[in-house]
């Protein structure tokens, strides 16, 4: 009993860590007063002042942006690397390309910035692409590092799948590309849900990899939230980042709301299943699965 | 005839669908994460210079000499100059400590979820997932940034120097030196890291 209080007070205690001071951050936009650390009453005046702000919220829409087409990116790379390591067993280079598809997660970032900007300085000069870095060599360094969680997210789903039912298909005449598109794909959605929204969330929080590679003009969200804080923090960015958490949880909420409908859904299909093949009297209902008469 | 044999010429040049497969992730991360590695540890060893990019090239190629110039001032330098060793202990030092706390803090919190219903456990693992997203918003970061999930607090402090010699002092041969020596201090770990999700990538093949 006394273990178990323990554990619940570390609970409360860690959760507390992490929510405290996001919701100070909340409170604190609402602040009437310019200076953050002093209070002067309630007022939504920053929310208001947002709107003209088309510095902030041109670097919002540009975060947002780069986020979407890392999200898709990275899935179909990410979901491809993980197809090829748990389903291709054999191929020349395999322990390399493991490595290759894993590294990524352990690198440090500032190396793969600092790498990828020589590697685009470099082929600049020598095929003369990219002319200036922007949203797109931002996109392809998110794009690197997402798919390596996407990859490890989708290749632990891919291995628990019933091999069995892609070989079914494929008894049956599915060419390969066929039983991956309407078999393995619908079985791995709700990962590649899972790991497109990790992208996403990934892609709009990075500071470093974006600083790296990106030109000018090209400044997103988080850029513009560190050299803003770095001045002093602004009680705008605090609005923006209420905004942020709020979109964030109400993405989190609904995704939870959703999951937990469609399991629900499922579970009822499978008893009225059950059910059914009961009164058919197609075979002997098993008394342990049967369910409670209602 | 011809054609068959037109077919079959064609079948051997256009990869089939497992090369392209294999292909595709496998370019992508040789273009843009391995290959620029090699670009970093050749200007590891060239020069600072004023010029548009801010280095020498090692090799030139002048009357049929090709001639290779190695650098090595830079990896000098950084065994020299007490700053550098003293930011490379440093970030050592935080993540051992920032690991040691996380461990701390994490593992009571995990035994507590999983000790919890289970209804509740979907709701606490959303609760405690969702800020990893946004952790870059509180302001309290200051003048650090707060490291990613995985393998970044070692980049905090020596992460701030390299970054300082690159943007600051444009010396770009010495901030590649410092990757170099951060990467070679870090592979051990990263080796061992990727052997382990290999494995489990792989599974029961």
């Amino acid at each position: 009993m006394k273990r178990f209080s323990f554990s619940s007070f570390m609970l409360v205690a860690g959760l507390l860590f992490i929510y405290l001071p996001m919701l100070i951050l909340v409170i604190y936009s609402f602040n009437e007063s310019k200076l953050v650390t002093v209070w002067g009453g309630w007022s939504i005046k920053w929310y208001v002042g947002l709107l003209d702000n088309t510095q902030l919220m041109g670097s919002v829409m540009r975060s947002l942006e780069i986020a979407c087409y890392t999200a898709i990116a990275a899935v179909a790379l990410g979901t491809l690397a993980a197809f090829v390591l748990t389903r291709i067993s054999n191929f020349k280079g395999r322990t390399l390309f493991g490595g290759l598809v894993t590294a990524p997660l352990v690198m440090p970032e500032v190396i793969t910035g600092l790498s990828l900007l020589l590697l685009f300085v470099a082929m600049a000069q020598m095929i003369g692409w990219p002319q200036e870095r922007g949203i797109v060599t931002i996109w392809i360094a998110h794009t690197t590092f997402c798919a390596a969680y996407v990859a490890v997210v989708v290749s632990a789903r891919l291995r628990e799948l019933d091999l069995s039912i892609e070989e079914a298909a494929m008894d049956l005449g599915a060419r390969p590309w066929k039983v991956f598109f309407l078999i393995t794909i619908p079985m791995i959605a709700p990962s590649l849900a899972a790991g497109g929204m990790m992208s996403f969330a990934l892609s709009l929080d990075d500071l470093v990899l974006a600083s790296f590679v990106s030109g000018p003009g090209s400044t997103t969200l988080p850029m513009e939230v560190f050299s803003a804080v770095r001045l002093g923090v602004k009680p705008e960015i605090n609005a923006v980042a209420s905004l942020i958490l709020l979109a964030v949880s109400l993405v989190t909420f609904l995704v939870w709301f959703f999951s937990r409908r469609a399991e629900e859904h499922r579970k009822k299909a499978i008893q009225q299943a059950i059910e059914e093949a009961a009164a058919d009297g197609w075979k002997q209902p098993d008394k342990r699965r049967a369910p409670a008469p209602v | 005839m011809n054609m068959k044999k037109f077919k079959r010429r064609l079948h051997r040049i256009i990869p089939n669908g497992k090369q392209v497969v294999i292909g595709i992730p496998f370019l992508w991360l040789f273009l843009f994460f391995a290959l620029p590695f090699f670009i970093v540890l050749k200007i590891s060893f060239a020069e600072a210079d004023v010029a548009i990019p801010p280095y020498t090239e090692i090799y030139t190629f002048v009357e049929q000499k090709l001639q290779l110039v190695l650098n090595l001032g830079n990896y000098a330098m950084l065994g020299d100059d007490e700053l550098y060793i003293a930011a490379y202990l440093g970030s050592l030092k935080m993540a051992f400590f920032s690991t040691l706390l996380c461990l701390l803090i994490g593992y009571p919190m995990a035994y507590a979820i999983a000790s919890a219903r289970k209804e509740m456990q979907t709701v606490l693992v959303l609760l405690i997932m969702m800020p990893t997203c946004m952790l870059v918003f509180i302001p309290v970061v200051g003048e650090f940034v707060i490291p990613e999930l995985l393998g970044g607090p070692e980049t905090l402090m020596i992460g701030k120097v390299l970054w300082q010699e690159f943007f600051n002092n444009r010396d770009w041969p010495v901030a590649s030196a410092l990757a170099v020596v951060m990467l070679a201090i870090l592979i051990v770990p990263i080796i061992l890291f990727n052997r382990s999700q290999a494995k489990e990538m792989e599974g029961k093949i």
